[in-house]
Formats: structure tokens, sequence, C-alpha cells
């Protein structure tokens, strides 16, 4: 998942530059806090122990092999902050000395593996486990899931910053300049790896390596959670993602059923039916600035929340099924 | 003593061929064997770790210049090379980058491969089916498969460009130090604390990859029959596990040594660069391919 320089335009790795900064600045003053003075050597050691990881050949079904990223639990056991100071560490040293993943893509690979990788997961884990035991059935299934889902949505966003490149740029005779793949391809082709393959291998090693951290040392796993500040926190990013998406040209939003057409190859049935429902529903308020980009990324932002919310009513109900199934 | 002295006095048998294959009574097959699999890519890592740092010690043009002008300039160009709209200018800016690996010395058949070896895998894989996939003008057909001018342009563009990016940021690993590269990242007012950490990370991950190196060769060695799928899983979280464990207390003892050797939490970063002239003629050559650029 390390995206190499070429593959995405000055647009799309800029914007990562735009939006990991701060992240970064508000994440060392984070840390800075809760850790002291003693987090020189900590954060090194999690940084080695987050590229090392990354080096095990996990066996997988058939015979093969896979590589587990590791943000998961890595997030689990330090907590999502830390998690994001050491895998950054981790990743800047694989950029700059290594050369796996390029230098102007390492605020992108830094948002997919070190920013949206340990959040989902973090979140996911506390929101199924709840108050369980860590070894209980509940609280394994809680891990396995962080691992398979944020490893997912980690490689679906990669996945568009692939498939948004032919849109962005085109050379003068209409060619796409970098990753030549449409939203079409990218999406479905991660999609199938992730969620057929390397998901698996992600949850269940950190299903496993959680369990066997629990048996060491169950004191190591951070216990605490204050699920009020994430909320805040993925409260942000719903809030930026329209922000990366107008500074890209044309709007998510602007996009009718022709321009989906023209991108995706077809027209989702749903999404006809839901673009009539849409046009019936808005026809009578006639608001001269709707189409306006304001308005647009508004829309945009009302359906990240409904997207969170349901995604997140789903998790609990999950967790909620797994606690009753355990108490009978 | 000089290392051709040790390598004299070495033992017969550590410098016959084939050390480091492993002599088994294993009935693992080459397809479950995900131990041998780690070690090869152990072994692997620590020979391109050798083989990177040989060229820094030559004495040629990249090596020569400060790296914090080097780390610029090399910035300037690949982000120059970002932005191309063309198939030439990319082109020229590759044949550049293999002057530049001339005059720093560095063997061209070592670079040219070390660049496209990773080519064919991640771009051209990618690259291949946009000749089909571009819509436009055709030029070539075979069966059902028709290749567009359109989509011609589109895969020489991308693949060029990613080899032409790879190369510079190859050039720089190649004749930069390690330690010289993080320390030039005070360009970009990165604080010295993050490249206090940075610097003992890279440390650390040769520590623990040799640690997961024993690990292996240790289980390699006790394994008389072929492992399940769920013994091997649970093999490696447990070692992930460990490793963890251990770097965690590994990071406490670090922290009490920094202590008692008088770290206060305050890190100064020696450097003691110097900027030259070649250093001049270097950024003024990337920024203005950079202006170039930007003002075409």
């Amino acid at each position: 998942m390390h995206i190499p320089d070429g593959y995405l335009g000055p647009q799309t790795y800029g914007a990562f530059y735009a939006i990991m900064i701060p992240i970064w600045y508000w994440a060392s003053r984070k840390v800075k806090e809760t850790l002291k003075s003693k987090q020189v050597p900590l954060l090194a050691l999690g940084a080695a122990f987050s590229f090392v990881i990354m080096m095990f050949n996990v066996p997988a079904p058939g015979g093969s092999t896979g590589h587990a990223v590791g943000g998961a639990f890595i997030a689990i056991i330090l907590g999502p902050w830390h998690a994001l100071m050491s895998l950054t560490v981790a990743l800047v040293i694989q950029s700059l000395l290594f050369g796996d993943g390029g230098i102007t893509a390492i605020a992108a690979n830094c948002f997919n593996m070190a920013l949206v990788m340990p959040f989902t997961a973090y979140f996911i884990y506390w929101l199924i486990r709840g108050s369980a035991d860590i070894l209980s059935r509940r609280g394994l299934v809680a891990a396995f899931m962080a691992g398979y889902i944020s490893l997912n949505i980690a490689a679906l966003f990669t996945a568009i910053e692939f498939g948004i490149q032919p849109f962005i740029a085109r050379g003068p005779n209409g060619e796409p300049l970098y990753c030549p793949y449409p939203l079409s391809i990218t999406i479905p082709v991660m999609g199938f790896e992730h969620l057929a393959f390397f998901g698996w291998i992600e949850g269940g090693i950190t299903a496993l390596v959680l369990s066997s951290i629990a048996k060491i040392e169950p004191a190591l796993i951070v216990k605490e959670v204050k699920l009020n500040k994430l909320w805040v926190f993925i409260g942000i990013l719903i809030l930026l993602t329209p922000l990366g998406l107008i500074a890209q040209g044309t709007s998510w939003g602007e996009w009718s059923g022709e321009e989906l057409k023209r991108i995706l190859g077809f027209i989702p049935e749903g999404l006809k039916n839901l673009e009539n429902l849409w046009n019936t529903l808005l026809s009578g308020y006639n608001i001269p600035g709707w189409e306006g980009p304001l308005f647009q990324s508004l829309g945009y932002i009302l359906s990240a929340i409904m997207g969170v919310v349901m995604v997140s009513g789903v998790i609990f109900m999950i967790g909620k099924l797994l606690s009753f199934w355990e108490e009978n | 003593m000089k290392p051709v002295d040790s390598f004299r006095t070495l033992p017969a048998w550590l410098k016959t061929e084939g050390i480091g294959t492993f002599q088994t009574t294993s009935f693992e097959t080459r397809k479950s064997s995900f131990i041998k699999k780690t070690l090869s890519d152990i072994t692997g890592f620590l020979r391109d770790t050798l083989f990177t740092s040989v060229w820094v010690r030559e004495k040629g043009f990249l090596q020569g210049m400060d790296p914090r002008s080097k780390l610029l300039g090399v910035l300037f160009l690949i982000i120059t090379v970002s932005i191309m709209r063309t198939i030439n200018p990319l082109l020229y800016l590759y044949i550049l980058s293999v002057i530049l690996a001339i005059a720093s010395r560095i063997k061209i058949v070592f670079f040219v491969k070390r660049v496209w070896f990773f080519i064919p895998f991640f771009a051209g894989v990618i690259a291949i089916p946009s000749l089909f996939l571009v819509p436009g003008k055709p030029i070539f057909s075979f069966l059902v498969l028709t290749i567009t001018r359109e989509g011609i342009t589109t895969a020489t563009i991308f693949v060029l460009r990613v080899a032409t990016s790879v190369s510079f940021l190859i050039l720089l690993i190649l004749t930069t130090k390690w330690d010289h590269i993080l320390k030039a990242l005070r360009v970009f007012y990165v604080p010295s604390l993050f490249i206090l950490i940075l610097s003992m990370t890279y440390r650390y991950i040769y520590l623990l990859i040799y640690t997961m190196e024993d690990m292996h060769i240790s289980l390699l060695s006790r394994t008389i029959k072929r492992h399940t799928l769920q013994e091997g899983q649970r093999w490696i979280a447990g070692r992930i596990g460990f490793i963890f464990y251990k770097s965690r207390r590994l990071s406490g003892e670090v922290y009490d040594a920094m202590i008692s050797r008088g770290f206060r939490g305050e890190v100064s970063i020696l450097d003691t660069f110097r900027m030259k002239g070649v250093d001049y003629l270097w950024l003024s050559l990337s920024l203005g391919v950079f202006i170039m650029e930007i003002a075409s």
C-alpha cells in the first residue's frame, strides 16, 4: 500500500501535506503531554517495531504468505496518537532511507496507514469490545474486526486517491497523466484483494497479537478510552473531506448521473432512482445558490455524517449482539 | 585490524560457500515455508543496505555535496517530474539522473538495474493494461485488443515519471550517509527531537531485525514437520507480541541510560555541513529546471 512517487499528481499529494502537517504538529504535542520526556526512546522503539512487523511473512491459506501493516494493533496497544507518530516515523524512514514509498507521497501514505488505519481500528475496537475482557470472545472479535475493517478503509482511501487521478489531470490530448485508472477500476481491484485476502491476515494477526500480549503482560494494553474526543476527531475528518475534494476541481457533489456514467462507465441503478427522488424533493425549494460549492459541501458533510452514524450503528449492534451471545 | 586481515584469520569452514543455507530435517515444502521466506527477505534487506552504503565512500559529484542542498535539489527535481505533462522533458530529466549517477561514480549497470527492477513489478503491471484501456485513436489491433495512441502516451508518461522520480530518490540514498539525510531535514524545520527519534529508530530497526532473524532460525532448526496454518500464524503473533514486549522494556532501559548520561529532553544536532560552490551550482540547476517547468 506504499504509494511511490509519480502515482499521484501535485494537487493530490499537496493536499495531503496540507492535511497532515497540522495533524503531525497536534499529535506531537499530544504525545509530549502524555509521555513526558520518556517519549524519545518509546517513540523510537515503537517506530522500529512498526517497521519490523511489516517484514513478517504471515502464512495464508493456499500456501501463500502476506504481510500485515500492523496499524490496528499498534493503535490498540499504544493508543492512536502514539501510533500515528510511530507509524509516521517508520514510513518516513522507509521512504527516505530505503526508497520504499515516494517522497512526495509521504503525507498521503501517512494519511492512509498512520492516520486513517490506527484511528478507525482504535475506534472500532473499543466500540465492539465495550467493557468486555480482552480475552473474551467479544474482545477477540473486536480485535479481528478492528484489523479487518481498518485495513479495508485504508485500502479504500488509497483506491480513491488513485482513482481520482484521471479526472484531476489530463495531458494536452486528454490522456491521463498519473495513475491511469478511474474509480470504477481502482476501488474494485483494491477492494477485492483487501476484502478477500489481506484483510483476513490483518484481522487474524491483530486478534492473535493482542491475545499473546495480554498473556505476557496485560498491563501493557492501554485500557482507558475516551470516545468523546474521538467523536470530535472523526467529526473534524468529516468536515475536512469536502475541502480536499473541492480543491480538486469538480467537487464530488456536482457529479450528475451523466458525469458518473462518464466516470464509472455506468449509472448505479440505485443512484438513478435516488436522483429522481432528490429532484422531486428539492424541486419545490428553488434555492438559487444550492448549486454553489458551499451547499455542495454541506450536502457532502451531511452524507458523511449519515454514513458514519450508519456504520457506527451497525458496529454497535454487532457489539451488543456479541455481548448478548456471551451472557447466554 | 583491517577487514582484509580479519577475513584471512577466519576458519576455512566459514569462508566456504553455502553458509547461510540451513540443513534441516524439515519436511516443509517450498510452498508452506513462511520461515525461509522471511529469512531470505531479511538477508535481502541486509544485503541491500550493505550494497547501498558502498557508493557513499566514492569521491563523486553528489557525494561531495552538502546534504542539505542535495536533499533540497532532489526534492525540486522530483516535484518538477511530478508536474511535467509531456514525454520529452521527462526523458531529459531521466537522462540527467543517469548523467548524475555517472558523475557520482555509481556503476551505471547497478544504478539502472536498481531503478528498473522495481518498475516492471509495480508501474509496469499498471501501465500495460492502460495501453488498451485508454480510449483514443487506434493504431494497432490484435484480436479483440486495440492499442491506442493515447494509451501508449499514457503508459510511457506514467512509467517514465515513476522511473525518473525513483532514480532521483535512489541517487540521494546511494550518495548520502543515512544520518546526514536525517540531519538535512533541519532545512524543512523538522524539530531536532524528531530527527533524534528518526535516527534512534534507524538503529533499533537493525537490532529488532536481528532478533527476528534469530527467532526464525531457531524455529527452522527445531522444525521437523510442516506447520499448519494455525500454528504458523500463532507462532508469528506470539513473536510479534514478544518483540513488542522486548522493545517496550528496552525503551525503558534506553531512557535510563540516556538520563544517566545527562539527557534532559533538549536535543542539539551537531552538523558540520558547509555550502560550497558545487552546492550553489546544484541548487541553481535544480531550481532552474523547476522554474522553467512552472513557467512553460
